[in-house]
């Protein structure tokens, strides 16, 4: 395959496989057509991207489609919640008082729980992780896992800037500074980016690795734990939110997201757990 | 009414699907060869991922079929049922012509 062919080829990468095997022949015949030996430009890629995303999303059942709008929904609400809680450390407003110091509690306390499981599933596959390294499997994960570190450390560097710009400011005047209220803006954007960047870098290298299936098992079950407490850890900020603002509009939001966040959270965990022994009791040719 | 609503998008006289149907009514293309029809007759310029996406929907509701070739070109053709779906689309756009000329007639604003 030449540079520019696979140039093109590169174009097909945001499409499902099954559209690829189907279409993807005469998709890049129609755009070498189009271009006429010309570099694809950057109308052209986004379109593709575009579309693509759209076949992936079109090619989902109705439950697989709902997931991933949840977990998007969540993403979102995640990177805006983040943000707006930095916004609203060091406001002399409700945070002292027992329901903001309980929920705030609770939110450590899931912080403390999700982080460990994230690294003891980071811990426990770290044998499949070295193996793939070094059959020289960093260049096929290496592109995403630059983005999430890269939208990772300009989401740090705006926060920090932003500290730095809280203490040089009164509140009155961040409140009406308009360049205070776009950064902000920015950072949520930012920040929403580099959680689904971090989730998909994690997805592309777990899709890489030569697991066991005592180790896949246990990976089913700490990743069942990681996406319930973050899916509990994001309804638990916002009635700390809503407290903290006195804030009726965030309570009436928050409290029946965390009702149905803490009732679905035992169910998810049995279907893990199920899933986790059927993979357990699963015997791999070859070994 | 959206059950009045012709099937397969075809809602607006700007639709890629409904551009790649009235393409195909003059015989079997491929996707470049359509794109430049359109572009030809509409003055709309359809990009690979818009095309491609609408020859996905237009074939999974068997409006449009692939024509056996041995290139990476390769051709479609309208079915029966696409075609049934086309005229209905068409007579739509042109009841819906057809009450915007008559009002802007009485407005005198109507075509000489």
């Amino acid at each position: 395959m030449t540079p520019a062919e696979r140039d093109l080829a590169k174009l097909l990468r945001w499409y499902p496989r099954a559209w690829r095997e189907r279409y993807g022949d005469e998709f890049l015949a129609m755009v070498e057509d189009t271009l006429d030996g010309r570099r694809p430009g950057w109308r052209l890629r986004l379109g593709a991207a575009r579309a693509g995303l759209r076949e992936q999303y079109h090619v989902l059942s109705g439950s697989a489609r709902q997931r991933f709008m949840n977990r998007w929904g969540m993403f979102v609400m995640a990177g805006c919640l983040l943000v707006g809680s930095v916004d609203e450390f060091g406001h002399p407003s409700a945070t002292g008082t027992w329901p903001a110091v309980a929920a705030m509690t609770a939110l450590a306390a899931l912080a403390v729980v999700t982080g460990a499981a994230i690294v003891a599933a980071v811990a426990i596959a770290r044998r499949s992780l070295v193996r793939f390294l070094r059959a020289g499997g960093w260049p096929k994960v290496r592109r995403r896992i630059i983005w999430a570190v890269a939208a990772t450390a300009t989401v740090a560097c705006v926060l920090t800037w932003l500290a730095v710009l809280r203490t040089s400011m009164a509140p009155g005047q961040l409140s009406t500074s308009r360049a205070y209220g776009n950064v902000l803006s920015v950072v949520t954007v930012l920040c929403v980016a580099a959680i689904g960047l971090w989730a998909m870098a994690a997805r592309a290298v777990t899709e890489h690795l030569d697991l066991e299936p005592r180790i896949q098992a246990a990976e089913t079950l700490l990743g069942a734990v990681i996406s319930t407490g973050v899916l509990t850890m994001v309804p638990v900020e916002i009635v700390w939110f809503g407290i903290t603002r006195s804030s009726v509009f965030w309570l009436a939001f928050g409290l029946p997201l965390l009702a149905s966040s803490i009732a679905a959270a035992p169910k998810a965990l049995r279907r893990a757990w199920h899933r986790a022994r059927r993979q357990r009791a699963a015997v791999v040719p070859g070994r | 009414m959206a059950s009045r609503r012709p099937p397969g998008g075809l809602r607006r006289e700007n639709d890629p699907p409904l551009l790649i149907l009235v393409s195909l009514a003059d015989g079997p293309k491929h996707g470049h060869a359509l794109a430049r029809d359109i572009e030809g007759f509409a003055g709309v310029t359809l990009g690979p991922g818009a095309l491609y996406g609408a020859i996905t929907r237009l074939e999974e509701r068997k409006l449009i079929e692939p024509v056996a070739s041995e290139d990476r070109r390769r051709p479609y053709r309208i079915t029966a049922t696409g075609s049934a779906e086309l005229a209905d689309a068409l007579a739509d756009l042109r009841r819906i012509a057809n009450t915007g000329t008559a009002r802007l007639g009485r407005l005198g604003l109507g075509p000489a």
